[in-house]
Order: C-alpha cells, then structure tokens, then sequence
C-alpha cells in the first residue's frame, strides 16, 4: 500500500512523464491521458481516502474517470 | 491494524458516510463530471478545428503550467498530512502542515495571475478564440475554487490554533481537505487537456 510521500512522489514522476512525453510526439496522447487516469487514483485513494470509502464510492469514481479517459482517447482515433 | 485504519475501516461498510462527509462527495462528483463535461465538448471543438486549437494550444506556457501542477499537488501532499497528524493527536504538526498548504494554494495563485497577466497583455482575452474562451473560462472556474479552498483552509488553520479540533472530533477539517483534493483534481483534468494534448 501507497504512504502519502511515495503517493507524492509518483504524482510528481508521472506529471513530468507526461509533459515529457507530450513534447515527444503527439503519438502519445493515450499514455499521457493514463498517467492523468493514475495521478487521479493516488489523490482520490490515498489523499482523500477513498480506500475507505463504501465500494459503491469506489466503483463510482472509477467508471467516471475511465469513462472520460475513453471518450478523450477514441475521439482522437 | 493502527488506531487511525481501525477509525477508517469503519467506514467502508457505511455508504452514508464516506471520509468528510456524503455532502463533500456528491458536491465532488457534480463538479468533476462538470469539468469532464466541459472538457468533452472542448475535444469534440478540437476535433473540428484541430489546426487553430494547436497554434493556440502554443501560445501557453507548459513549463508554468507543469510548475503550477507541482505546486499543487505538494499543497494536496501537506493537507494529507495533515489530516493524518490530527487523526494521529499531532496538533501542532497539524497547524503547521496546514500552514504549509495555504501557502503553496496562493503559489499557485501567483502563477497562475502572471500566466493570466502576460495573456492579458498580448490581448488574449475571453473572446480571442473558441481555444482561449474555454481556457479562460476553465482555468477561471478552478481558480475561484482554488480560492474558496484558501479561505476554507485558513478558517481550518484558525480552528486549529485554538483547539477546536482533536483525533476524535475532525471530520470539518476532513471535509476541508476533501473539498481542497477536489481543487488537485479539477486541475489534474485541465493540466493535460488544455497544455499538453493536442
């Protein structure tokens, strides 16, 4: 399980990933909206504690947040 | 199992009272599918004019915007802990880790006023194009919710100081630090759509 400070420092590897990987090639986007779907996750898991939350909390945020990481990717197929 | 997860577990079989507080939750999920909403038209006007959102997409600065998303997160990163300190009976670190988050909250806001300074100055307003009337727009909403995090905050601080809140009796400061999370991941929605994908 994540602690705060290792939750704090991917945050910060996976948002300099992505601003790398956007400066690379617009090939990228599907791997810059999953690192975004990640960072997403640690805050709402492990800052906010949804860890502990009922499932249906859980369940809910995770259908919203891969639903629109979807609707970003294939609308730019 | 620590006396802070023994307290958390409680709640996973309570759909009622989810950390901070049902009210908190819903008010999070309206505004993240807002800003979702929002950013799917956004895509969708992309799709249809992807040459003009590009050279506009330019014009922004991704190095502040990448500073402007450390910041924030490291202010998220503080309220955590601070939270967890105040669950631990940790008052004092509390305060002070709660300080540390207002100050990276206005940070963020001085960035973001220079960002919105230099636009300003090369006539990029509201009305320049359909790439600039959405950042604005976007990027405006979350700083007024950036700011109304800050005053939340500071009243926390406050209460803090004076003992209002221990272990036991905080679930104001958990709501505050829901409400400030809510703040980290409205942004983490704007950051790549409006700088870094295009």
């Amino acid at each position: 399980m994540l602690n705060n400070k290792t939750g704090w420092l991917l945050l910060i590897l996976f948002t300099l990933a992505g601003s790398w990987l956007s400066g690379l090639s617009h090939a990228f986007l599907a791997l810059v909206m999953i690192l975004f779907a990640l960072k997403f996750f640690i805050i709402s898991y492990q800052y906010m504690g949804l860890r502990f939350a009922h499932p249906f909390w859980r369940y809910s945020i995770n259908i919203v947040v891969l639903g629109f990481v979807s609707v970003i990717i294939f609308s730019s197929l | 199992m620590s006396s802070e997860q023994h307290v958390l577990s409680r709640e996973k079989n309570d759909i009622l009272h989810p950390p901070g507080g049902i009210l908190i939750w819903i008010l999070i999920f309206l505004e993240v599918i807002t800003f979702m909403i929002a950013l799917s038209v956004f895509a969708y006007m992309r799709s249809r004019n992807a040459a003009m959102f590009a050279e506009s997409q330019a014009m922004l600065n991704p190095l502040l915007g990448t500073v402007n998303t450390i910041v924030l997160l490291s202010s998220g990163y503080f309220m955590a802990e601070a939270v967890r300190k105040l669950r631990a009976g940790l008052l004092k670190l509390s305060v002070r880790y709660t300080l540390v988050t207002i100050l990276l909250g206005l940070v963020f806001i001085a960035i973001k006023s220079f960002e919105y300074s230099q636009k300003i100055e090369h006539g990029i307003g509201l009305e320049y194009n359909t790439f600039f009337t959405f950042y604005w727009l976007l990027t405006g909403f979350h700083l007024i919710h950036v700011s109304v995090g800050i005053v939340i905050l500071v009243f926390i601080y406050f209460s803090l100081r004076k003992g209002r809140y221990d272990a036991r009796d905080h679930e104001d400061v958990e709501t505050g630090a829901a409400f400030w999370h809510m703040c980290d991941l409205i942004w983490m929605l704007l950051f790549p759509m409006l700088y870094l994908i295009n």
